[in-house]
């Protein structure tokens, strides 16, 4: 069977002792770092983006990817404990999680997300599995035409999608676009927008977006804010769940995994609206739904597993089309572009080892986080009082060399400087600087295709209009942004993001 | 008061229409090529000008709608935390690792609301070794430990 084959394949590729030693590295580190509060996913990736430069391709993409899911779980157990979510998706968890520690089942809380996470984490991987090498497959065909079409409906997608108002999504899209092209033009060789300084001919670096953007504006946000911080209680309790309770929450975990399995593979927001569409829906399948917000198992299983469902299919526009389809799998598409591997759908069949080593390393990464971290509790929540100014400090260093290493210079730190204060005006004028950076990194990609597609078309727009497949992804990508901006939908979209 | 009160839809409108504004003048420079063989120009252009119209737009809204929402700026934070990454820069290459780090604890400590000297101290002696230790020594960045000539 082509199943069985491919996934021994991948497990040939990462149960290596060095791909499991990174993929352990990159579930700590990762635990390390979004346990953190206040400090999300896409920041604790981009401080660590660095350290993965050196590995080789498969063995960096494992890394990163288990600092994904160390980082994201990592978050929870701050969300569960303190309240304070690392990023939007773990908002849901300080609903009935954080009301499940007040009463005492700190641990049963932690426990049941971690294993909700495990068993969605599967069930994503498999999903990855089974649908990502037909959409490959499909993909393989495209011309720069329908490449173009195809990452203007996921960009459109995204901002629809995603949190902020439209307006300022789609301005912080463009200029996302406008930073993309900042280096040689591949076709005449002139340096654009440079300004003389040779450091910028080779495009500005993604670490630097990334790092200004959310890592360093992190500590600047947080820095506002007073410092309260307040363990709900100094006992975890017990960590296993008894049998019952399992059994209780199994179905919730079992829809979470679904509705977030399908919903990670949309661009935009996937996660972070898994994780609440997951809550809607178990407090409507509820018995009792006024025992959401009380501590209902349910309500913090449900989101938990949808959310790491859409973690993993938010890999498949990724690895199939190339196109990323959040902040984080930007990441990920930066770390492959820097090993020269280009993402799009000749990933599966030109290296078929890196590709399914990284689908089993994710699920190898989920087992780790309930096998090894859940054990190592007690460090996670002492490291959870650490008081904000001896963290801070020590977080800005290490982006100050990490910036370094990247290419050995300073410019890049004088630049992610210029991206912090860029960044904290972007936080406070409410502008989600998501979409920035995914039009950051697709950029220089959409600007080679349209032109491509200009030439064979003979500079005719219509031209394109007259391929079929071009024609309708164009139409949705119009019909997204339509609907995006009438009254009805975006009440919708306010109510579905009220609570972030 | 190191705070400043705006109306975030004008700013970020401004600051739509100022960036794009500077990307449509810069792009000036290069070749625009025709719809057929675009130059280097063509596509920051277009994308430039979308920018500063949906710059305008917001502009506009801000002006015509009454609930605007107003931005807090603290300045404290950003001055002492990007401070503290510049004296990073500058200090990294004269007089290496240690003593660089050393001084970007001490800036940074300043733009936290409180601060004892003894911590400060404590935590820039052992971040700087740490990073020492970790960076340089076990995972090989090749940056100056300590200041040249010494």
């Amino acid at each position: 069977m082509d199943f069985v084959s491919n996934i021994a394949l991948g497990l040939a590729v990462a149960v290596t002792p060095w791909n499991i030693l990174y993929c352990f590295a990159g579930v700590t580190l990762g635990t390390l770092i979004g346990i953190l509060p206040g400090i999300g996913p896409l920041a604790t990736m981009a401080m660590l983006l660095p350290a993965t430069y050196a590995l080789d391709p498969t063995s960096a993409l494992i890394m990163l990817a288990g600092i994904y899911y160390g980082a994201q779980y990592g978050g929870s157990t701050s969300a569960i404990l303190l309240r304070l979510p690392g990023e939007s998706s773990a908002v849901v968890a300080t609903l009935d999680g954080y009301a499940m520690a007040q009463k005492g089942q700190a641990g049963v809380a932690l426990a049941i997300a971690a294993i909700g996470s495990l068993i969605a984490g599967t069930f994503g991987t498999l999903v990855l599995a089974a649908f990502a090498p037909a959409l490959a497959n499909f993909a393989i065909s495209f011309g720069a035409a329908e490449y173009f079409a195809l990452m203007v409906v996921g960009l459109v997608a995204a901002i629809v999608l995603s949190s902020g108002p439209i307006l300022k999504s789609f301005g912080m899209l463009i200029l996302g676009l406008l930073f993309g092209l900042v280096g040689a033009d591949i076709n005449s060789g002139i340096d654009r927008f440079t300004f003389g300084v040779p450091q910028l001919s080779g495009g500005i670096s993604f670490v630097v977006v990334a790092l200004g953007l959310f890592g360093i504006t992190e500590i600047l946000g947080n820095l506002e804010r007073s410092e309260t911080r307040r363990l709900v209680s100094a006992r975890i309790g017990r960590l296993l769940p008894r049998l019952a309770e399992l059994r209780s929450v199994m179905p919730a975990i079992l829809r979470g995994s679904g509705l977030g399995s399908l919903l990670g593979i949309l661009p935009g927001g996937g996660v972070t609206m898994a994780a609440f569409a997951s809550y809607t829906m178990e407090k409507r399948v509820a018995a009792q739904p006024e025992r959401f917000g009380q501590g209902a198992p349910e309500g913090l299983a449900g989101p938990e597993s949808a959310n790491n469902a859409a973690a993993q299919t938010s890999f498949i526009p990724l690895l199939t089309l190339g196109i990323p389809s959040n902040g984080v799998m930007a990441m990920m598409m930066s770390a492959m572009l820097i090993h020269n591997i280009q993402p799009g759908p000749q990933i599966i069949s030109g290296t078929p080892d890196l590709f399914w080593g990284l689908v089993v390393s994710m699920w190898i990464g989920n087992l780790m986080l309930v096998i090894l971290n859940l054990p190592m509790i007690g460090i996670w929540v002492r490291l959870l009082l650490v008081p904000y100014r001896f963290l801070f400090p020590a977080i800005l260093l290490f982006c100050c060399i990490g910036l370094y290493s990247v290419q050995n210079d300073v410019t890049d730190i004088y630049l992610a400087v210029i991206c912090a204060a860029l960044g904290y005006v972007f936080l406070k004028l409410r502008c989600d600087p998501v979409p920035l950076l995914l039009a950051f990194i697709i950029g220089p990609m959409l600007e080679e295709n349209l032109r491509r597609a200009m030439l064979l078309a003979r500079g005719d727009f219509g031209m394109l209009l007259t391929r079929p497949l071009t024609a309708s992804l164009l139409a949705l990508a119009l019909i997204l942004l339509v609907m995006a901006v009438l009254p009805k939908i975006r009440r919708t979209r306010k109510v579905a993001f009220q609570e972030e | 008061m190191n705070r400043i009160i705006v109306n975030t839809d004008f700013l970020s409108g401004a600051l739509f229409v100022l960036l794009g504004g500077g990307f449509v003048l810069i792009s000036r420079n290069y070749d625009l090529g025709t719809a057929v063989q675009m130059g280097p120009g063509y596509f920051p252009l277009v994308l430039g000008c979308c920018a500063v119209l949906i710059g305008l737009a917001l502009i506009v809204k801000a002006i015509f709608a009454s609930d605007g929402e107003h931005a807090h700026f603290h300045l404290r934070p950003g001055f002492f935390v990007l401070g503290a990454m510049v004296v990073f820069a500058l200090a990294l290459r004269p007089l290496g690792l240690i003593v660089a780090a050393a001084l970007t604890i001490l800036v940074a400590s300043f733009a936290g609301s409180e601060r004892r000297w003894w911590e400060i101290a404590l935590l820039a002696a052992g971040l700087s070794i740490f990073g020492a230790l970790v960076f340089v020594e076990a995972l090989g960045v090749p940056m100056p430990i300590w200041p040249r000539g010494l």
